[in-house]
């Protein structure tokens, strides 16, 4: 099968697909890698905090009994008051407010503190790419838009899209081998991209849409079209009485017995017109969650309706599982791991191969190879120092990352920066684990912990083997220069 | 579970009737590249059989690359590493300010002015539809980045950035004026 392109939109597209890719390229390289991580931020918060207790179910009276009286003490009633209920991804309860929250043991009693702060950073490095939070959600959903320019035009500037469909040469010219990689990746996930773009830019853009919406289809008024997507709040006048959440679960649990109760949140708690929603998953559905909603003393209100409500109403509650991967279970978190970590390495080829096929050596020769490479010892340090100092993950994964660009610049040859951070990367990785273990002992090696930590590793021995790869690579190219001169 | 088989199995021979098909394995009058598009249909539909519309769909697009990828690794060329001279040290003067101001017009086009012309170009069509407001909303949420990135792809065909320009705004001001003439 051949594509029949022109010469001159071939060229015009490669231009186009260039500029996009260059202007974009150490933006979407990060949020693509903390996006492939993030799928796995349950697994990463029970990884930050192996001890909690791990349970399938609990009995939802204790649950009740726990949040009543953390909300008699230590634990303030803000607006919303959130209750996580175990599920096979979180096997885990716990009661949290806007500012902090526990989980609970099986019984019902206070566990640990929640304190994901490394997951936190990880996640927010994704949404918001650690930008103020409006201003990063904006900023990331356009690099959404812009991806569908990148996939367009990648597609068109690609003449012999079949015909190398199942070519790849490695070695030789390094410019081949980074367009091989990279088409090769590009290509065959290309539906998976597109829904990703797509997706990824429905979160930050979707409430400024909102506005330009709400005067041409809802009269001017964002509540309306707001309603009509989420389904209206109940309007309710009640005296305040204790939270009945075990009669609203059980309700839910007799009205969708299918579905499983993820959580209960109360909206506008501690006020006359507050009232709890169940947030209820129907597993062989994309939307996140059926929400049940209940007055205060457990009285069924009704269903937001997104799972047999309008079509756009379910559409805008799936985006999130569609993103994310959080649906058939961990098999497909592992698929998206995968395509995840195709779109990281087309970010970092795409760039690649511009700086192969440049005939000169500027700061951005050593700038590049010090983001990509320096990202994976600079996330472990973040975790290091977050988890077993207190220090802030953020400011330290900016820092290290400064490091990698200043040291960088100092060994200024590209194959060297690769491989130094490669082995940074491999030493911090392992040095990680080895503290983790130290740390929490067995809980370290028990459930999601033990899977991370593997998976860690396996991560650093890859490492390790392509920097000793890489050395005899780059010792041989010592060689063949020395014997030349 | 027979047709979560079945959908691999009509996967991976979709994918290797492409594979010899465009690897030019077999005499052209044999080449099996419709079958394989018809064994990839097929898996789709055994997928949707298995798991759903929804979970169906996601997986007949997303599990074929990792079949594709497979074979791409089992048939890579290993090649010696180019002989290369020392890499070059030599620096280069920065772009000329002309150049710079070009790039800055190009982010300026490619960003917030396709943007909001995406946004007006996605309502003004959607507004045309015979469908209720929430659908027509949910159009141009998936429409919306779509249209951006096709009119960030125009921005950068054109060395002479006024063309894509006067496209790009006009677009945008034809969507909002349809927009709101359907709305009143």
């Amino acid at each position: 099968m051949k594509l029949s392109l022109s010469a001159g939109l071939v060229k015009r597209s490669l231009a186009s697909h260039s500029w996009l890719g260059l202007a974009l390229g150490a933006l979407m390289y990060l949020v693509c890698l903390s996006g492939t991580l993030a799928i796995f931020a349950p697994e990463l918060q029970r990884w930050e905090q192996p001890g909690a207790q791990e349970y399938q179910q609990i009995d939802i009276a204790a649950v009740e009994r726990a949040y009543h009286q953390l909300t008699a003490g230590e634990m303030e009633i803000t607006h919303h008051m959130f209750v996580s209920l175990p599920s096979a991804d979180k096997p885990r309860a716990s009661i949290s407010n806007d500012l902090e929250g526990w989980y609970l043991n099986q019984d019902g009693t206070r566990g640990e503190r929640i304190q994901h702060a490394w997951t936190d950073m990880l996640s927010n490095l994704h949404v918001y790419l650690h930008l103020p939070m409006s201003f990063g959600m904006i900023v990331v959903s356009a690099l959404g838009a812009l991806l569908c320019g990148l996939i367009i035009s990648g597609l068109l500037a690609h003449p012999r899209l079949f015909k190398d469909a199942f070519l790849l040469r490695m070695g030789g010219n390094p410019a081949l081998e980074q367009a091989d990689i990279h088409n090769r990746l590009s290509v065959w996930s290309s539906p998976f991209q597109l829904m990703i773009a797509i997706t990824g830019a429905y979160f930050g853009l979707a409430q400024l849409m909102a506005l330009a919406m709400a005067p041409v289809f809802y009269q001017g008024s964002t509540e309306k079209l707001m309603a009509d997507v989420f389904g209206e709040e109940p309007q309710l006048q009640q005296e305040l009485q204790p939270l009945a959440l075990k009669t609203a679960v059980d309700k839910v649990r007799a009205l969708a017995p299918h579905a499983t109760a993820l959580y209960v949140t109360v909206e506008d708690a501690d006020t006359a017109d507050q009232y709890m929603i169940v947030g209820a998953q129907h597993h062989d559905r994309l939307i996140y969650v059926e929400q049940y909603r209940f007055d205060i003393a457990g009285n069924y209100l009704d269903s937001a309706g997104f799972v047999d409500g309008p079509a756009g109403r379910q559409i805008a509650f799936s985006v999130y599982r569609v993103h994310f991967g959080h649906f058939g279970g961990f098999a497909v978190k592992l698929l998206y791991g995968v395509l995840g970590l195709a779109m990281t390495i087309v970010a970092a080829t795409g760039v690649n191969i511009w700086l192969a096929k440049r005939k000169h050596h500027d700061a951005l020769n050593v700038l590049w190879p010090a983001l990509i490479w320096g990202c994976a010892p600079a996330l472990a340090l973040a975790a290091c120092t977050q988890l077993f100092l207190g220090i802030s993950a953020t400011a330290t994964l900016w820092l290290s990352i400064a490091a990698a660009a200043a040291l960088a610049h100092r060994w200024q040859a590209p194959g060297i920066i690769r491989q130094r951070l490669q082995w940074a990367g491999a030493i911090t990785i392992t040095a990680l684990v080895m503290t983790h273990t130290a740390a929490f002992g067995a809980d370290a090696w028990q459930g999601a912990a033990a899977g991370t930590n593997a998976v860690l590793l396996t991560t650093a021995a890859v490492l390790a083997a392509m920097a000793c790869w890489r050395r005899e690579h780059e010792s041989l190219r010592a060689v063949e220069s020395s014997s030349k001169s | 579970m027979i047709d979560i088989s079945l959908a691999l199995m009509l996967g991976s021979a979709g994918i290797l009737c492409l594979y010899s098909s465009w690897k030019q394995l077999l005499p052209a009058p044999m080449r099996p590249a419709l079958v394989g598009w018809i064994g990839l249909a097929l898996a789709g539909f055994s997928w949707i059989r298995a798991t759903g519309a929804e979970f169906g769909t996601a997986f007949m697009f997303f599990v074929p690359p990792l079949i594709a990828w497979a074979l791409i690794m089992r048939n890579a060329q290993w090649r010696e590493p180019l002989k290369r001279k020392r890499e070059p040290r030599d620096t280069v003067a920065p772009d000329a300010p002309v150049r710079w101001l070009h790039h800055c017009a190009m982010l300026l086009l490619t960003v917030p002015i396709s943007g909001i012309a995406a946004v007006y170009v996605s309502i003004g069509l959607a507004s045309l539809l015979p469908v209720s407001a929430l659908s027509r909303a949910t159009v141009v949420v998936v429409i919306m980045p779509v249209l951006w990135g096709c009119a960030a792809y125009w921005a950068g065909t054109d060395e002479r950035l006024i063309r894509p320009a006067a496209g790009i705004v006009t677009s945008g001001l034809v969507g909002a004026a349809l927009a709101y003439l359907v709305a009143a």
